[in-house]
């Protein structure tokens, strides 16, 4: 061994030495110790994290009297002051007619949007063609709240500047992203010619969009699609064929159906028509307005979110929108190297082979593309919770490229997929070597996981 | 938490420069080369061990610790080495 000289001395080691060891014993014996999960819940560092200059005290800083103190009667507490719903529709027409800011027409109209439901969803309403379809003869308060009602011009801009309205409204609302599709003679054929039930969608020329009995009537000015990504929470759906993962199914099912509305009224009140939802092929549209690709499981792949996307939810709209262009980043690619969503399938409807097809799978599939066609009848019975308790999304989950990006080799990865494709099936075997993807998770996990990195999860299913 | 982990290695960087400097140490270009290629994958991993944690993919941030932590550690012990056994030869 070499000379090595130090200003330590042995007696300052060993005494430093000491020092830390009796400060751990110190630290080890404050902490709190659980002994089991009910006691960690239960006690107050299971709560929220608070950051560290936060106290916790017994009692409330605002002093409070309990012998004062009685249950107290909402009655009549309501509108203390006589509202004049006259004066107010008033006050916001002379504000969009005066151009004041944070109170023009497409103000008012994300207000519009962003309360809906507030009050209670009518049933005529859930994933409804027209905004108000008025099947029960109601009046819609938001009805007078239009810029037609309230006699003021409607919402005019480029279609460029109607694009990036529609992504800011879509981010606000809960959504993510947003494209543009133009309707024309070839992309029209993504729209569907009948709903489930038989009812046929038909193009006419008509002013307004309305439904009867008979049909689905779409005026032909309505002439663009806008898409947006729903996203579904990936953390639950780590518990492969879980209740867990099911509600993060459905939970975006149902946040699909909010924004959707509110996206309907905002259109509205703005002027312009919304039809919904989703009369259309929403993989080919998002595929078409670049949202992202279509994988082997036949859904979408985004950049960001990989497959824990929901829906692309769609509406078709007479509002000028700039169409967005396809996109590649390697992801089509990467699947014929990959397949893990159909080795993960229960049902084995997902095709192994290597390379798509144009032969489609059954009658449930829409002929034209070359792709990996899923056989709906051998997925259904797990989607849909027949042949087990807790329903299925494991291909969402397992796609390599579902990672929730918190660690950064996710990009590195993705930036090379996206550049070339030599190394798909090296990182395809590295995917299945780091146990990415919803292998040996538990309820417990995802029931104790820390909320300062998952504080709440809102509707960019995070 | 990135910043703390910056202000630690950049004084960390510094002490050791400083501290080579009191003593004439020189090292050779490829020594630092392969210092800064192990302190690089050192903080590679720690970010993907943390990140991993964080996706509650608890295999791979054990995986990162063996995959890359490891190297990044034999790298550093290597460039230490290579400049230890040079200190000792001259």
């Amino acid at each position: 061994m070499g000379k090595f000289h130090s200003n330590i001395s042995r007696r300052d080691f060993m005494k430093g030495i000491g020092l830390a060891g009796a400060g751990l014993g110190a630290a080890a014996a404050t902490a709190p110790v659980f002994h089991d999960l009910d006691e960690l819940a239960s006690s107050p560092s299971g709560l929220t994290k608070q950051p560290w200059w936060v106290k916790t005290v017994d009692e409330p800083t605002t002093e409070v009297d309990w012998n004062v103190i009685e249950r107290f009667a909402q009655t009549g507490q309501g509108y203390i002051s006589s509202p004049d719903f006259g004066q107010h529709y008033e006050n916001i027409k002379q504000a969009i007619l005066s151009n004041e800011d944070g109170n023009t027409l497409r103000d008012h109209a994300l207000f519009v949007g962003g309360e809906w439901a507030m009050f209670g969803w009518p049933d005529e309403l859930a994933q409804s063609f027209v905004t108000h379809p008025n099947v029960s003869g109601a009046a819609y308060v938001q009805d007078a709240t239009t810029a037609k009602a309230m006699g003021v011009p409607r919402w005019e801009g480029t279609p460029e500047e109607n694009l990036r309205m529609m992504r800011s409204i879509i981010s606000y609302y809960g959504g993510a992203d947003g494209g543009a599709v133009e309707l024309t003679d070839k992309t029209r054929k993504l729209i569907l010619s009948a709903d489930y039930y038989g009812k046929p969608y038909v193009f006419e020329d008509v002013d307004e969009a309305y439904e009867t009995d008979a049909k689905y009537v779409i005026p032909n000015k309505c002439r663009w699609i806008i898409n947006f990504h729903v996203l579904q929470n990936g953390a639950a759906g780590k518990v492969l064929q879980s209740a867990l993962a099911y509600s993060a199914v459905y939970m975006a099912y149902a946040h699909a159906d909010l924004i959707c509305r509110r996206l309907q009224e905002f259109l509205h009140v703005l002027g312009y028509q919304g039809l919904g939802k989703n009369p259309g092929a929403i993989i080919g549209y998002a595929n078409l307005a670049g949202l992202g690709e279509q994988g082997r499981h036949m859904i979408e792949i985004s950049p960001e979110h990989g497959s824990l996307i929901r829906e692309p939810a769609m509406l078709i709209t007479d509002l000028p929108l700039s169409p967005t262009k396809p996109i590649n980043f390697g992801a089509h690619k990467f699947c014929y190297s990959c397949g893990k969503c159909a080795e993960n399938c229960p049902g084995g409807a997902i095709p192994t082979a290597t390379d798509p097809s144009w032969e489609v799978a059954g009658a449930w599939n829409q002929a034209g593309t070359r792709c990996w066609f899923n056989d709906r009848a051998k997925c259904q019975p797990f989607g849909w919770k027949y042949e087990n308790a807790g329903g299925c999304d494991n291909c969402q989950v397992v796609c390599p490229f579902s990672s929730l990006d918190k660690a950064s080799i996710h990009q590195v990865v993705k930036a090379t997929i996206s550049n070339t494709s030599i190394f798909n099936s090296f990182f395809f075997a590295m995917d299945g070597f780091m146990d990415y993807g919803g292998f040996g998770h538990t309820a417990e996990d995802w029931w104790n996981r820390d909320l300062s990195k998952y504080p709440y999860d809102t509707t960019l299913g995070r | 938490m990135w910043l703390i982990i910056g202000l630690i290695a950049g004084a960390a960087v510094l002490g050791l420069v400083v501290w080579m400097r009191s003593r004439n140490i020189v090292i050779k270009w490829y020594e630092g080369l392969i210092g800064a290629l192990g302190l690089v994958a050192l903080l590679f991993t720690i970010q993907n061990f943390a990140g991993s944690l964080a996706e509650l993919e608890s295999t791979a941030a054990n995986m990162f610790l063996l995959v890359t932590g490891l190297p990044a550690l034999i790298l550093l012990a290597v460039s230490w080495q290579l400049v230890a056994r040079r200190q000792r030869a001259a």
